[in-house]
């Protein structure tokens, strides 16, 4: 075979200078490890998600409708060409209490099809009492799997109005891709924030319209999230529903307008037929009321009369009493005359009797006895008569009386009747007044009842009115036909992989660069190390190609093998160890698929040839072009040149000669001063971006809550919170030795917009901004100057400002609950986790026209450790004034594990600078060692002892070190400013700062590893052998 | 006195890669002090090894190598960079001065690690160079270059002078030059000056002359009568 012989020469090269070989193959290794991993990582992370949204079937598109979704919505969409499936969905928002703090609970209902669970302990509710729930709401309630949670809804509507069930017990814990981070979405119930999601069956939901539909599109599984391919498949099939969307609503307005109009007119009818009720009661009520009047009157009459007849009546007794007195007195008065008479005639009769006797005795002779007895007799009679005369006057008299006495009778019973009629008419008259009474009162519950018949015509009229308000309220509604463009965590996570391209632009280039100039410097060692052959071979005629071959194909062979390791070792383990760190933020996705990206592979590959082969021609064309005769004698020497400081003969005497020597070696070896400079200065820079990242995130750390938000807990005020009880609430604050002080603030989500960008964020309008520098210091971020909430305008925080391009001057739009007003912001304040607004209440009271409500506590308990916060903040919730607490510590832990996994990228990076500065100083020693072997040999010769040798090397190491340093600083920072703003997330802001430790460890870990290759070297050094380094050229 | 440098049943063999190389295979001789001797002999004879291990930059394998009465193949590295440094001045055949100090500094790189130096100057403007002092090697010609070599030697003030080949780069005349320089300053200085050469018309400049072959001492010849090198023609 031809060649053999210099294919032969070719194999034993590598061989024989591995050492060169390989420090080909390492810098390529690197950079391309660099290139490509940090290239593929930005599609990993795509298809890491993808997996996870395959697995879940997370839906393509999710269809809201402002007044609900049907089963026939479901049947409709299902219908439509290209949607694979459709799944009907239920979700609201509840409040649960747990630890004394109220969360606020999305409740989902559970799908078989699309957006599955994915179950990590436990299993899926089975039965309408039982839940999943995800693992933030284990963490921050401390419920545990088993335990029974109590859910309300957080609003006055009763939770069972909602949820057939009030009480789940959890059966297990799980995550959903459609929440990807651990942002839940807001609410309009607790505090405003979802903590967690949970799950459980659809029949739990007593809501008649879903709340939202998902599909799934035809062969959107198998292509790839977030690709072009994939965003039109779907876009195909979500305007296809849009396009019935119009119909659908239309129905649904229909389905629910016409019962409801129905409804109306029913309750119409009858309110009229309600209303002629009423009229007729009351018409009924006139009527009585003047029957009540009448007897009324007439009772009056009757009362009138009662009294007269009493009256009468009493005269009459009177009368009677007082011819009962006269007939008394005529009764013993004719008693008395009777007892007169008869005594009288008794008198008489005796008299007579004794007369008579008296005259028997008397001796008279009878013609005088008979003229006296008759005398006698005829006074006795005459006596006699007058007694009967007087008899008969008693008689008459008794008669008279007997009459009196019968007329005092009859009077008597005309009395009792009398009596008897007054007690029956009183009787009457009471009967008749209860009756009037009861009248009354039927009037009067007559009246209250055609009152509240009234009031319910006029409630039901009010109703009826609302409900024709309601009814006209009701429009048309709409769908929203949404992709997956609308879950926040799904967007976020895009800008994420794009910002890892963005970096992944940009690091690469240093490597690339520097293997560059070590390939460079490297093959032009080689090359004319290897003149006399090349010389050889030239004059034995091989053509220059064929003697150029050799390095080309030798450079090849390292650049392709490092090209290899490096993307196989590249691909894998950084796309890997940036995902796991991305992964602290999305919890929730199962593996990281990091596909050998052969595209990236190739291209890192081919650059680095392109690279390599550049700069080995370049080195080779010199050589090849001379004459063969020129190259078989030894390479001129390169001349010594006077160097630059020279000319500064005060200086240049005062330096002993191996100084001199240092320094126009160092002037003299171009090619090797760039590439360690700049091998150094990126090992220097990437040291610096590792450290400083560390330094930028931790600041958030520190500077966050120790010195910008330095209040300890806020308290949050339920709004339906009675006045006593927010005073209870504030005694029980006072009284607690551990708050020192708290101020009140208004807080609430507010709108900002500026030159049609908007964004959401939190107000806060303390009671007083003269006290709030205590609990938030209001400043900028460069030189910490104080700014004052004044009432002039507003100070918004930095990195919304910045997200919107608004500067201190600038007014921009706010809207609060559907009121829009424009105001003016007048600094710009340092702040690092999430967005924040001031306003002064003053300011408040004049744009929105009331008072701020203000429904927050700051506490500032300065010495207190987090267990007595929690203490105080537990007894605080006892209070019903209290709907939460807010700790900031609990933002300060979160963050911390944020900065762990943070840890993990500052390794690499300091690992890689590690790498980096290695293969640069072994290589410029290998150079230096190889190239000026004679050169060192000599000294050798001369008697220097090896460390003296070795320092006469070293100290154009050093030197090149500290120069790359300085250089590396200032790439560094450079680079550090870049990956902080290019990375930083949306809600939280990196500092921009590098601490000066991180400068010293820097430095000291680019000496460490400078000092670690010179040792490395020392070795070298000591192996000169003279003896074959001075070897005549014979 | 004779030997000063002894040279006893030196043997010195390496391997390369399978093959075992005897690059010397018995040596013997001895030299006086301040003798001027030329070591000759075929290319690959072993002169340069000789030498070499006179100079205390190679070790040998089997054998004695007396210097002063002392045997420094028993040396260990840091004796023997302490022989060299302070008793050994060399002068290769190509020159191998630094080519970034100028003619005084590579002079001044072998004064500032011994002892009892020589004044740079001085001894350049010993050797002829009062007018190069401060050019570079690239400004300089072969012969001054040497010189230079040969002043950076002597600045060491060295017992022996080796001198590979120092005639090997230059032209008839320079090198007769430079012969002479070593020559003149043997004398003076009573300094013991070795010279390699495979040129065997110079032997009669020599008090003692050496022949190797094959890595065996074949001839030792003294010379009782030494002739100045000028009046030497080849």
């Amino acid at each position: 075979m031809k060649r053999k012989a210099l294919r032969k020469d070719f194999t034993m090269e590598i061989k024989s200078s591995l050492n060169r070989f390989l420090s080909i193959f390492m810098i390529v290794a690197l950079g391309v490890a660099f290139f490509a991993g940090l290239r593929a990582t930005d599609p990993d992370m795509r298809l890491t998600a993808d997996h996870y949204y395959d697995l879940s079937d997370l839906m393509d598109i999710r269809v809201i409708g402002t007044l609900g979704l049907t089963k026939d919505d479901v049947t409709a969409i299902g219908d439509i060409n290209g949607v694979k499936s459709v799944e009907p969905f239920y979700s609201t928002h509840v409040v649960c209490n747990a630890n004394g703090n109220e969360l606020v609970l999305e409740v989902m209902s559970a799908t078989k099809k699309i957006n599955k669970i994915t179950v990590t302990e436990g299993r899926m509710p089975q039965s309408a009492d039982e839940v999943l729930v995800d693992d933030f709401f284990l963490r921050n309630s401390g419920y545990q799997l088993g335990d029974k949670i109590k859910v309300d809804s957080g609003t006055e509507e009763n939770i069972t109005d909602i949820l057939t069930e009030k009480e789940f017990t959890i059966v297990g814990v799980g995550s959903t891709a459609y929440y990807l981070s651990f942002q839940r979405g807001s609410s309009s119930i607790g505090n405003g924030d979802v903590d967690s999601f949970v799950v459980v069956l659809p029949e739990v939901f007593k809501q008649e319209a879903y709340s939202a539909i998902y599909v799934s599109v035809v062969g959107a599984k198998e292509m790839t999230a977030y690709t072009d391919e994939y965003d039109a498949e779907v876009e195909e099939v979500r305007s296809k529903i849009e396009a019935i969307a119009d119909a659908r609503c239309q129905t649904r307005y229909d389905e629910l307008y016409n019962p409801a109009y129905a409804d109306i007119q029913d309750a119409k009818d009858k309110l009229e037929e309600s209303k002629n009720k009423i009229i007729d009661s009351k018409e009924e009520i006139a009527t009585s009321k003047i029957k009540l009047s009448d007897s009324e009157a007439e009772i009056i009459k009757s009362k009138e009369d009662l009294v007269e007849y009493k009256t009468k009546l009493k005269d009459s007794r009177a009368e009677l009493e007082d011819s009962k007195l006269k007939i008394e007195k005529s009764i013993s008065e004719l008693n008395s005359k009777r007892a007169q008479l008869e005594m009288a005639q008794k008198a008489a009769k005796k008299e007579y009797d004794e007369n008579l006797e008296k005259l028997a005795y008397s001796g008279m002779t009878e013609p005088q006895l008979s003229a006296a007895k008759t005398q006698l007799e005829q006074g006795y009679q005459g006596a006699l008569l007058e007694f009967a005369k007087a008899d008969k006057q008693i008689a008459a008299g008794d008669k008279e009386i007997g009459a009196a006495q019968a007329r005092i009778k009859t009077g008597e019973k005309e009395l009792a009747h009398g009596e008897v009629k007054i007690t029956e008419g009183e009787a009457k008259i009471a009967d008749g007044e209860k009756e009037i009474i009861d009248g009354r009162k039927k009037l009067v519950d007559a009246e209250k009842k055609i009152a509240d018949g009234e009031k319910e015509i006029a409630d039901g009229q009010i109703k009826i009115t609302d409900a024709e308000n309601e009814l006209a309220k009701l429009e048309l509604p709409s769908w929203y036909v949404l992709d997956r463009g609308s879950i926040e965590a799904y967007v976020e996570f895009e800008q994420n992989a794009d910002r890892i391209g963005a970096i992944g632009e940009v690091f690469p280039a240093i490597f690339f660069l520097v293997a560059a100039l070590i390939s460079l410097t490297t093959m032009t060692r080689m090359v004319e190390e290897e003149r006399i052959e090349i010389g050889t071979l030239k004059a034995l005629g091989y053509s220059k190609l064929a003697i150029a071959r050799k390095y080309i194909l030798y450079a090849f062979l390292a650049t392709l093998g490092g090209s290899i390791f490096g993307a196989s070792v590249g691909l894998k383990v950084l796309p890997t160890v940036i995902i796991t760190a991305y992964k602290i933020l999305y919890r929730n996705i199962p593996e990281v698929i990091t596909p050998f990206n052969t595209y990236y592979a190739a291209l890192a590959t081919v650059l680095a040839l392109l690279c390599v082969e550049i700069a080995t021609f370049f080195a080779c064309s010199k050589e090849l072009h001379a004459k063969p005769a020129q190259l078989m004698r030894p390479e001129a020497p390169k001349a010594g040149k006077r160097v630059f400081l020279e000319r500064i003969p005060f200086v240049w005497k005062r330096l002993n000669f191996t100084w001199k020597a240092t320094i126009r070696n160092l002037m003299r070896y171009k090619k090797r001063f760039f590439m360690t400079v700049f091998g150094i200065g990126g090992c220097m820079a990437l040291l610096l971006v590792g450290f400083g990242l560390k330094d930028s995130i931790f600041v958030i750390y520190t500077r966050q809550f120790d010195e910008i938000m330095i209040y300890d807990a806020s308290v949050s005020v339920d709004n339906k919170a009675s006045e006593e009880q927010i005073e209870d609430l504030e005694k029980t604050m006072e009284e607690n030795d551990a708050i020192a002080d708290t101020l009140r603030v208004a807080t609430g989500s507010v709108d900002i917009s500026f030159e049609g960008a908007s964004k959401s964020l939190s107000m806060y309008v303390p009671e007083d901004t003269a006290a709030f520098e205590k609990y938030i210091v209001l400043r900028e971020r460069v030189g910490h100057k104080k700014l004052t909430l004044g009432n002039e305008g507003v100070l918004l925080t930095e990195q919304i400002a910045k997200k919107l391009g608004i500067k201190p001057g600038d007014t921009i739009r706010l809207k609060q609950d559907e009121k829009e007003v424009q105001v003016k912001v007048t600094g710009i304040t340092e702040n690092y986790m999430t967005h924040y607004l001031y306003m002064s209440p003053e300011l408040y009271q004049k744009l929105f026209g009331h008072t701020a409500k203000m429904n927050e506590y700051f506490l500032r308990m300065p010495g207190v450790n987090q267990k007595s916060e929690l203490a105080v903040g537990n007894a605080l919730l006892e209070k019903p004034a209290a709907s939460g607490v807010f700790y900031t510590s609990y933002y300060q832990d979160l963050l911390s594990n944020v900065l762990v996994s943070l840890n993990i990228v500052v390794w690499v990076l300091i690992i890689s600078a590690g790498a980096l500065a290695f293969v640069v100083l072994y290589n410029l020693n290998n150079i230096n060692i190889n190239e000026r072997r004679r050169e060192l040999a000599t000294l050798k010769v001369l008697g220097f002892y090896n460390k003296e040798t070795a320092t006469y090397v070293y100290r154009e190491n050093v030197i090149l070190t500290l120069i790359g340093a300085g250089l590396g600083v200032i790439l560094g920072i450079i680079l550090h400013r870049y990956v902080i703003t290019t990375v930083e997330i949306d809600l939280v802001m990196f500092g921009r700062n590098i601490d000066p430790s991180s400068f010293i460890y820097s430095i000291l870990l680019t000496i460490l590893f400078s000092a670690f290759v010179n040792f490395v070297m020392y070795f070298k050094l000591k192996k000169i052998d003279m003896v074959e380094s001075l070897k005549s050229i014979e | 006195m004779t030997d000063f440098i002894k040279m006893e049943k030196v043997r010195k063999s390496y391997q390369m890669g399978e093959v075992q190389i005897h690059a010397l295979d018995g040596i013997d001789f001895t030299i006086a002090k301040g003798e001027f001797v030329i070591i000759v002999g075929p290319s690959g004879a072993g002169k340069t090894t000789v030498l070499n291990i006179l100079g205390g930059m190679d070790t040998v394998s089997e054998g004695a190598v007396f210097v002063a009465g002392n045997d420094i193949a028993d040396y260990k590295e840091k004796q023997l960079t302490k022989y060299r440094r302070d008793e050994i001045g060399f002068v290769f055949q190509f020159y191998n001065l630094v080519q970034n100090l100028t003619a005084k500094e590579n002079v001044e790189l072998a004064s500032q690690i011994c002892k009892d130096p020589l004044d740079a100057e001085v001894i350049l403007n010993e050797v002829g160079l009062e007018e190069r002092i401060n050019n570079f090697p690239a400004q300089l010609s072969g012969g001054e270059q040497q010189r230079v070599a040969i002043a950076r030697a002597l600045a060491k003030n060295p017992k022996l002078l080796l001198c590979d080949e120092p005639t090997g780069a230059l032209d008839y005349m320079t090198g007769k030059s430079i012969l002479k320089l070593l020559q003149d300053t043997c004398k003076e200085r009573n300094m013991t000056v070795v010279v390699i050469t495979h040129n065997s018309a110079l032997t009669p400049m020599a008090d003692r002359v050496i022949k190797i072959k094959n890595g065996k001492v074949t001839q030792v010849t003294q010379n009782d009568n030494p002739v100045s090198v000028d009046t030497i023609e080849w």
